[in-house]
């Protein structure tokens, strides 16, 4: 298990740095650059700041010099928060998202997988109509909208919650309802239908023809047949709740890596876009490999190392 | 399709009805509204919905319908030609990596593993960047990202169907691979391709949205969906019918598609 896990972390650096050093080449192409800004600055002044960052170097220069320093694991400073290591910056930033996307992948679990076995349970019943009508119409819902609602009537209206920042307990309980409604609704669909299907098959019968009670039935025997392809889900849902947070960062005014990131690719902050995307690019290559080490600990079937 | 209609509820006809109309004001935009999408009026700015001003105004007195219906041309349209050139784009290189195999096959899977690791929107926010910010930067942008897992599909359903007996018969009177590619193997495929598109334009007008809403999408003078529930959001507590109108409009498509589509993958799944 560890050397398979070992392995395809090792596997997957070459393919991790070819997609950064594109990354590279994509900035440095892209129109604009980090100091065009309103203001026009002298050409002396503006070739003496080129200079300061080795932005006047060829473009090779500049890759070899970024890729040395990621070596030494240094990744530069901050062009838009100037004198700042761009380290620092996610070593702020990164806890804050981390937190806000586990806690919103714990609730989409849970209010996901227990809903959906109450909807199965009941299938046909009032209960599991009311709740898939829910679920269509939250998929449907873009997020700002999710958020834009809640602080509406959480915050402003009602006054229970604040509406923005990120202090203390009470301020992380509406962007995390925010981030984990439209996944939820999604692992609730996949529960229900999965495990709707594994109620139709023989070992439930045994288990019915045992009188296993119908709750022990579904939550004992079913769901854990059911729960091997809502892992599968799991993955790509954990990474989009990581990385798709920006949203949410930048409605409720959160410090954390999102919204750097967002503001970093508007002001063509390049170390720190740079940064960013290593990071989450190792995030989601791990999240990616736990996935299919949990795949193979639920379904024994499933050898690991063969695709590789 | 009639036997999808008479059996399913009225909900199905329901979305049929709201997509039509949604690409009726798309189209004739110009015949369906009174007042210009830019033509500002600072004296009625910010009035509440009303009988001249159906959706109210926003900030510079500008008729909110008339931006609603225009904004719709521009959502619709970035949802409907990045749905068809992400499905080119998927359906050619899923059909190569399943008909070639080899190293081709390993090197083009291979690489969609790896940016499927990616969400989308991460990558399209990346590809904005090279793009800019118009219409075209945007559907190329989410184009680019919205073709993986539909390559994927393709390559193992045409490795599949290499081993039926009618692909064995076509290279026995001697067609071209392209020949038995296009003329025999994908038009068996059909199906299955047009039901992803139907989930694929949702989910792509919805990153379009999501993209104009943190401003990283289409830029003024271009206004869609997102653009528009971006502006309303600001001022969301005095003023929410800038915020709601337009954000109704995105769910109300995004549902009709969804359920159209689901009801499609179930029709299709049960004739299999």
């Amino acid at each position: 298990m560890l050397r398979y896990f070992i392995k395809r972390l090792l596997f997957s650096i070459p393919s991790l740095l070819v997609f950064l050093i594109a990354l590279f080449f994509l900035l440095r192409l892209a129109p604009g650059g980090p100091f065009d800004g309103e203001q026009v600055w002298p050409p002396e002044v503006q070739a003496n700041i080129l200079k300061k960052y080795h932005l006047d170097q060829p473009l090779h220069r500049q890759l070899t010099e970024w890729l040395i320093q990621l070596g030494h694991g240094d990744l530069n400073e901050s062009f838009q928060y100037l004198g700042k290591p761009v380290t620092e910056i996610l070593a702020e930033t990164f806890p804050v998202s981390l937190l806000l996307g586990t806690l919103a992948l714990g609730v989409c679990i849970s209010v996901g997988i227990f809903f959906g076995g109450i909807a199965a349970w009941r299938q046909g019943s009032l209960a599991d109509r009311l709740l898939l009508f829910i679920s269509s119409v939250s998929i449907s819902l873009p997020v700002f909208l999710i958020a834009s609602v809640l602080v509406l009537i959480f915050s402003l209206q009602l006054k229970w919650l604040p509406p923005a920042l990120w202090e203390g307990p009470s301020s992380a309980i509406l962007p995390v309802l925010a981030l984990s409604w439209r996944p939820s609704a999604i692992v609730f669909q996949l529960t229900r239908s999965t495990l709707i299907e594994s109620l139709r098959s023989d070992f439930v019968r045994t288990a019915r023809g045992k009188g296993v009670p119908e709750y022990g039935i579904i939550f004992k025997h079913a769901l854990k047949n059911a729960l091997i392809p809502v892992l599968g889900a799991l993955g790509p849902i954990a990474a989009n709740l990581v990385t798709g947070s920006f949203l949410v960062e930048l409605i409720f005014q959160i410090p954390g890596m999102g919204k750097y990131f967002v503001h970093a690719v508007l002001n063509r902050d390049y170390p720190l876009v740079m940064g960013v995307t290593l990071l989450y690019g190792g995030i989601l290559i791990l999240t990616h490999i736990l996935v299919d080490l949990a795949y193979a600990l639920v379904d024994p079937r499933i050898r690991l190392g063969e695709s590789l | 399709m009639r036997q999808i209609f008479q059996k399913q509820n009225r909900f199905l006809t329901f979305c049929c009805l709201a997509l039509s109309l949604m690409a009726g004001m798309a189209v004739f935009a110009p015949q369906v509204t009174h007042y210009s999408f830019e033509e500002q009026n600072i004296s009625e700015k910010l009035e509440p919905p009303s009988a001249k001003h159906w959706m109210g105004t926003d900030t510079l007195g500008r008729d909110l319908y008339s931006r609603v219906v225009y904004g719709a041309r521009l959502s619709l349209l970035v949802g409907f030609v990045t749905a068809i050139s992400g499905l080119l784009l998927g359906v050619s290189v899923g059909a190569i990596a399943g008909y070639r195999g080899g190293a081709i096959d390993l090197l083009l899977m291979n690489l969609v593993d790896f940016l499927m690791i990616f969400p989308s929107v991460l990558m399209a926010i990346l590809l904005m960047l090279l793009f800019g910010r118009g219409p075209l930067g945007i559907i190329l942008a989410i184009s680019i990202t919205s073709w993986l897992s539909l390559a994927r599909q393709v390559r193992g359903q045409v490795m599949q169907a290499k081993r039926f007996p009618y692909v064995e018969s076509a290279r026995a009177i001697g067609a071209s691979p392209a020949a038995i590619l296009f003329k025999h193997i994908l038009p068996n495929l059909l199906g299955p391709i047009l039901v992803s598109l139907t989930i694929q334009i949702p989910n792509n007008i919805m990153a379009e949205s999501l993209l104009s809403f943190v401003g990283l999408g289409l830029a003024p003078p271009y206004s869609s969906w997102g653009t528009l529930a971006n502006e309303g959001f600001r001022g969301m507590q005095t003023y929410p019918h800038l915020l709601i109108f337009p954000s109704a409009a995105i769910f109300i498509t995004i549902l009709a598609f969804n359920y159209l589509g689901d009801e499609l993958r179930k029709k299709s799944e049960k004739r299999l």
